[in-house]
């Protein structure tokens, strides 16, 4: 079927960059967190 | 299912501790920096909480929702270019590294550095109409999600828009953007866990083999392959490049973030992260979109049928999660949008327009002042402008007006040493008239979007070439 390529290519990238978006919001929660409480704590 | 008490209070705890939190920020401010770019003091992991939540609103579901509704999966094309390109703009520092190496606090700014006072002002003119613009549909389509999504009468959400837009302006005006990285950190997250909980609410609930059957029937191989797809197609797609270069460097939101860094170093780092959550950005909502075609059908309306989907989908307390998130991100966008474009009023159209300069305090006072002024517009344009077409499409149009000739204008100036004024006024005046294809002649969006960016291109070559002509070589270029 010609739409085959397509529909694996979108599977593929969907199923990455939702990983990805979910990965890097834990990364992000946790050491985002430790910065802006480093912010707080040594204000200029 | 209605919106039961415990959404109710998932929301409104939400929307007071935000409020606490950026009303804190606001012991930490001391000047003008502190206000426009948090001091640009900046580490990686807020740097990229703090544009993906600025670049993501409930108005960025809605159209991307609405891309997906009516062409299926090729509308990942756009999700997809948007990611790779900013990927593509961390990894070379194309701009973003000059620019937060020139220390600036708007995108205009450059403009006085480079060619002159006056260029400043028309751009800042330009950037404050395209921008304001823009921001203008923004209360309308977040009005019609939360409408939906928790069945209050419409003529309570109208007060609720208010009442937010109120809120955003509160902190805002008191904190600027500490505050707005702040409170953007804990939208981030927010915003974020609402995209992943309706993601698999789609998959779960709607299915895959559900979506692709429904796109199949109702599209055929256009709704797979966006090559095919007459909305889409190769023109589209060298457009979305182009703009989405411009978009990513010269967006004034987007270009605050990268001045907010604590190095240019790290503002491509930023850019490189977050260019991989804008491939989630960009594709899940279009997965929602399609899940609603499956499940509305094709004769729904393609801008609310995404809410309404939502509203038969999730079940208490998980639709006050997502409410909360979609506030969450609608507050982190239009406050940092509030505060970028009253910014370019204040210091680039009003300031240099001055003839003494203004005090530390007192730009911010100005600042204040504009984004009140800003707020006022984009709620009554909201409530009295009506969307002929597609919602993206709008706003890729309303920011050509100034990002063509802005775009073509600042890689000049950067990269190209015989840039002079007499181009740079040319690029301006010629990106925006290239819009007047779409917004007055019915030009469709791909022609007056590649016109405009054409256009501007090649007036700063031909006004640069003219200028030499005119003015001595001299006095051509100080930047």
């Amino acid at each position: 079927m010609a739409n085959h390529f397509w529909l694996d290519f979108w599977t593929a990238a969907l199923i990455l960059s939702g990983a990805v978006f979910a990965g890097i919001t834990l990364i992000v929660a946790v050491r985002g967190g430790a910065e802006l409480l480093r912010m707080f704590r040594h204000p200029k | 299912m209605g919106f039961t008490p415990l959404d109710t209070v998932i929301v409104v705890c939400y929307l007071a501790g935000t409020l606490a939190i950026g009303l804190a920020a606001k012991r930490f401010l001391s000047d003008i920096t502190d206000f426009l770019v948090a001091g640009r003091g900046l580490g990686l992991f807020l740097g990229v909480a703090t544009l993906a939540a600025t670049e993501t609103g409930t108005v960025t579901f809605m159209y991307y929702a609405q891309l997906g509704f009516q062409t299926g999966f090729s509308a990942f094309i756009t999700g997809l270019i948007s990611g790779l390109v900013m990927l593509g703009v961390g990894y070379t520092g194309f701009i973003i590294h000059r620019f937060r190496q020139l220390e600036l606090m708007t995108v205009p700014e450059y403009f006085e550095r480079k060619y002159s006072r006056g260029l400043r002002v028309l751009t800042g003119v330009l950037v404050a109409t395209g921008g304001i613009l823009n921001m203008g549909m923004f209360l309308r389509v977040e009005g019609s999600f939360l409408v939906i999504l928790t069945g209050i009468p419409f003529q309570y959400l109208k007060l609720a828009m208010t009442g937010i837009l109120l809120i955003e302006l509160l902190y805002t005006v008191v904190g600027g953007m500490l505050s707005i990285v702040i409170t953007d950190f804990v939208q981030y997250v927010a915003l974020s866990l609402g995209t992943i909980i309706v993601t698999i609410y789609c998959v779960v609930e709607v299915g895959w083999g559900h979506m692709v059957h429904a796109v199949s029937a109702q599209m055929g191989p256009q709704g797979f392959n966006p090559l095919t797809n007459p909305t889409y197609g190769a023109g589209y797609i060298v457009w979305q490049v182009i703009l989405w270069t411009a978009v990513n460097t010269c967006w004034q939101t987007t270009a605050m973030r990268t001045m907010s860094m604590k190095s240019p170093e790290l503002s491509k780092k930023v850019f490189g992260w977050t260019g991989l959550i804008f491939l989630g950005r960009g594709m899940l909502p279009m997965l929602w979109g399609i899940a609603a075609l499956a499940t509305l059908g094709p004769h729904a309306d393609s801008m609310n049928a995404m809410p309404t989907l939502l509203a038969h989908l999730l079940g208490p307390g998980v639709k006050g999660l997502v409410v909360a998130g979609m506030l969450a991100a609608t507050m982190s966008v239009n406050s940092s949008y509030l505060l970028g474009w009253s910014s370019i009023i204040s210091q680039d159209i009003i300031g240099p327009l001055r003839r003494a300069p203004l005090s530390s305090r007192a730009q911010i006072r100005l600042n204040r002042f504009a984004n009140v002024f800003v707020s006022v517009f984009i709620l009554w344009w909201s409530l009295w402008y009506t969307l002929s077409g597609p919602l993206y499409l709008y706003l890729n149009l309303t920011a050509t007006i100034f990002l063509s000739g802005t775009f073509a204008a600042v890689i000049a100036g950067l990269y190209w040493k015989r840039a002079n004024l007499a181009g740079g006024y040319a690029a301006m005046i010629a990106g925006a008239a290239g819009t007047v294809g779409y917004f007055f002649l019915n030009l469709p969006a791909t022609y007056s979007g590649f016109a405009a960016f054409g256009l501007a291109a090649v007036a700063m070559v031909a006004g640069t070439w003219i200028g030499e002509r005119f003015q001595p070589r001299s006095e051509a270029a100080h930047g």
